[in-house]
């Protein structure tokens, strides 16, 4: 046998005759996790072979184990036809026939080539993984893969659940970033989906796209792996700091940076350091990539996050509607009180932002009919009913010119009502808004010309002042769902309402101006008739 | 030269080390006669000098992917020409098999958000020890390498190298306790 130079070992006398036996007994001990009872014959140097020994294998075994090829599955008496489909750092993942229903599942399997035979680290694992099954049972959800049954195979936990076919959003995202609808109606369930785990006491504290199937053409997301997950509060727990450090909240990711001040508070997942992963798995959706990618993966990118000094840019040039970068920031406030109360709020917010009106989308010409038709004919409406008066027109006509503007104005409303299905939350309210203050504003008018009989003057002059009042209480009402803004136009209406009873021989000019003014103002900011140039490039 | 171009040579030569182990990881022992690790390495370096402009504009895990991809095409390129050349001597050498294993090992080093906290340190950590173990001398570095990174026994070490489990043995633990004071010392 050929012996070469770096095959002995006399420099530093570990290869001797003596310790040779002793050596190859230290690593067969190692191979076999019984280390201590072989090697206490020479505590000192026994004590230096293990460390080096779990020095180097702790690094290699994720490198070993990502050159191992798969494993052949494990014979579970339930079911057959088992076929590896994915594999986590603890488990295995099967799809597999189930022998009595025919039903095919999917079952997760503890890894056996992770956790050795024997050690106390596959007991932890395989209580972690009955943990996972019954926290993920505990929820009945759409989105939610319910389980099935529990079971241990050769001393391996697993457990059966429903099988989706579908890839995880994080496969998605690599053909590019999620179009903003799809993003929001996605992010929006799971969401849902999140708040029902909350609202059973559990925080699922690893929610990113890997984590979220998205099933075939239904595009129905499905949150999977209760790896980490906990129940709120749980002082038994042993995860301590778990998750996925690029979707980890900063209060967490100080955890793993302890020179980084945590201002004395304990370090505990919460319900916030859930929305904050749902808020920057939206982001990453919408980015096309994940926070890492975008902020760089070391330790400095990471005490960033930690102190709130990241701005949360994306590497590549996407376009994010504000809206949306809105909640996304909202979620990732540094101060967990800042964040959404609960996942339900968010999914509120991007439901609102779902739901918001599009005028440009389902009626493109509304805006240049404001601006060109509607905004025109009420100053002109004004100064012909006020002309009328100072001339002592006919009462007829005077009625006419004061109503008419309404007519191209509610013909715009009924032909956008046309133009798309009412299936859009926000369409109906305005549709209903306006609806109503048509009503009231004819039948405000009938009852004064009935009360000033026979003083038509006084009827039209006590008009306006009504009119300006009903406008102000259907632009306040706006406002909570629509354009911000137009909390300010209700409360200018309020104001000329008072000033147009204080001088009734001109509010017919004022009233016009007024409201030529306003067409003007709504069309041209109101984002419900700018979507197009409305996302926010960064 | 200038400066992007040293900067980015910089980066490529720094994979050099990680590269050749992980060539020398995938190579089964019946291949070692007929593919030789550094030549690979040697190649895929070339390639990607040869792609210096792309790999410029790329951010650390493209830019591990990008060589790792390079490399598992050299590979398995030449474990198909050893297995034209030497059909009948060289056995069944699945390269979907080997391909699945280069994907895996990708994973690990590029995909850094995909598990627990503790991947922060690991990745680095990971890459630091596949560099070291270049610094070994070449019987250490194999026997680690089918110990740690293949998953063998100390006697299937032995039989591979060719000497007795107590040289394996001693081979091994001067291995670990090199890898154990580069490691240890911090990183410059």
């Amino acid at each position: 046998m050929n012996r070469r130079n770096d095959d002995v070992g006399e420099r530093d006398g570990w290869d001797s005759d003596s310790n040779s036996e002793w050596l190859i007994r230290c690593e067969q001990a190692a191979e076999h996790g019984s280390r201590t009872e072989i090697c206490n014959d020479n505590e000192a140097m026994a004590s230096e072979h293990r460390r080096c020994y779990e020095w180097v294998e702790a690094l290699a075994s994720p490198i070993r184990h990502a050159l191992t090829e798969p494993t052949s599955p494990p014979m579970i008496p339930e079911y057959e036809d088992l076929v590896e489909i994915g594999r986590g750092g603890m488990g295995i993942v099967y799809r597999g026939l189930h022998r009595e229903t025919h039903r095919v599942d999917a079952i997760k399997v503890l890894r056996p080539d992770r956790f050795g035979q024997h050690s106390r680290s596959r007991s932890n694992a395989s209580s972690l993984l009955r943990q996972e099954a019954k926290l993920a049972a505990r929820v009945a959800h759409e989105s939610i893969l319910p389980v099935y049954q529990v079971g241990e195979v050769d001393g391996c936990t697993w457990f059966s659940m429903q099988l989706v076919e579908g890839v995880s959003l994080h496969d998605r995202m690599k053909e590019g970033p999620l179009s903003p609808e799809l993003a929001s109606d996605i992010m929006e369930r799971v969401a849902r989906a999140v708040d029902a785990v909350h609202r059973q006491g559990i925080l699922h504290g690893d929610i990113k796209p890997h984590n979220i199937l998205l099933e075939g053409q239904s595009r129905r997301p499905w949150i999977t792996d209760f790896g980490v997950a906990e129940l709120a509060n749980d002082t038994s727990s042993r995860l301590g700091i778990a998750g996925t450090p690029a979707y980890m909240a900063p209060e967490l990711i100080q955890g793993i940076f302890p020179g980084l001040p945590s201002d004395g508070k304990p370090i505990e997942r919460t319900i916030a350091t859930d929305i904050y992963s749902l808020g920057a798995t939206l982001w990453a959706l919408l980015a096309g990539q994940s926070p890492c990618e975008a902020f760089g993966v070391g330790p400095v990118a990471m005490q960033r996050i930690a102190e709130g000094s990241q701005p949360w840019l994306p590497a590549k040039v996407v376009s994010i509607p504000e809206p949306l970068l809105r909640i996304c920031k909202k979620c990732t406030a540094l101060d967990p009180k800042d964040r959404y109360a609960s996942a339900a709020e968010m999914a509120d917010a991007l439901s609102d932002w779902l739901n918001r009106p599009r005028w440009n989308r389902h009626f493109p010409r509304l805006r240049f009919l404001l601006q060109v038709m509607v905004a025109p004919s009420l100053l002109v409406s004004g100064v012909i009913t006020w002309w009328l008066r100072q001339s002592n027109g006919a009462e007829a006509w005077v009625w006419a010119s004061l109503v008419s503007p309404y007519v191209p104005l509610f013909l715009a409303f009924g032909l956008s009502r046309g133009h798309a299905a009412a299936d859009v939350r926000a369409k109906r309210e305005l549709w209903s808004m306006w609806i109503g203050h048509m009503l009231g504003s004819l039948s405000c008018l009938i009852s004064l010309r009935l009360l000033c009989h026979p003083n038509a003057d006084r009827a039209t002059a006590m008009a306006y002042p009504i009119l300006a009042g009903l406008s102000s209480a259907v632009f306040i009402a706006k406002s909570g769902n629509f354009w911000a803004s137009y909390r300010w136009i209700g409360l200018a209406w309020a104001i000329l309402a008072i000033l147009f009873s204080l001088a009734p021989e001109s509010n017919a000019i004022g009233f016009g101006v007024a409201a030529a003014i306003t067409c003007i103002w709504i069309a041209r900011g109101d984002r419900a008739f700018r979507e197009h140039s409305s996302a926010t490039t960064t | 030269m200038d400066e992007n171009e040293s900067v980015i040579d910089a980066r490529i030569q720094r994979m050099r080390p990680i590269l050749r182990t992980i060539a020398e990881a995938w190579m089964p022992p019946k291949l070692r006669s007929d593919l030789d690790a550094s030549d690979l390495v040697q190649h895929t370096l070339l390639e990607a000098h040869q792609s210096a402009d792309l790999l410029a504009r790329l951010n650390e895990p493209q830019f591990s992917a990008w060589l790792h991809t390079a490399l598992r095409h050299n590979f398995l390129d030449a474990v198909r020409r050893v297995n034209v050349l030497k059909s009948k001597g060289v056995g069944p050498i699945s390269v979907s098999e080997l391909e699945d294993s280069c994907l895996r090992l990708e994973e690990l080093l590029v995909a850094n958000d995909t598990s627990p906290s503790e991947v922060l340190e690991r990745n680095e950590q990971s890459l630091r020890l596949l560099e070291a173990m270049q610094t070994l001398p070449e019987r250490q570095r194999q026997a680690i390498i089918q110990k740690h990174l293949r998953g063998a026994s100390l006697k299937q070490v032995a039989e591979s190298l060719e000497i007795s489990e107590s040289a394996a043995a001693g081979l091994l633990h001067r291995g670990r306790m090199a890898l154990v004071a580069i490691l240890e010392k911090p990183e410059s």
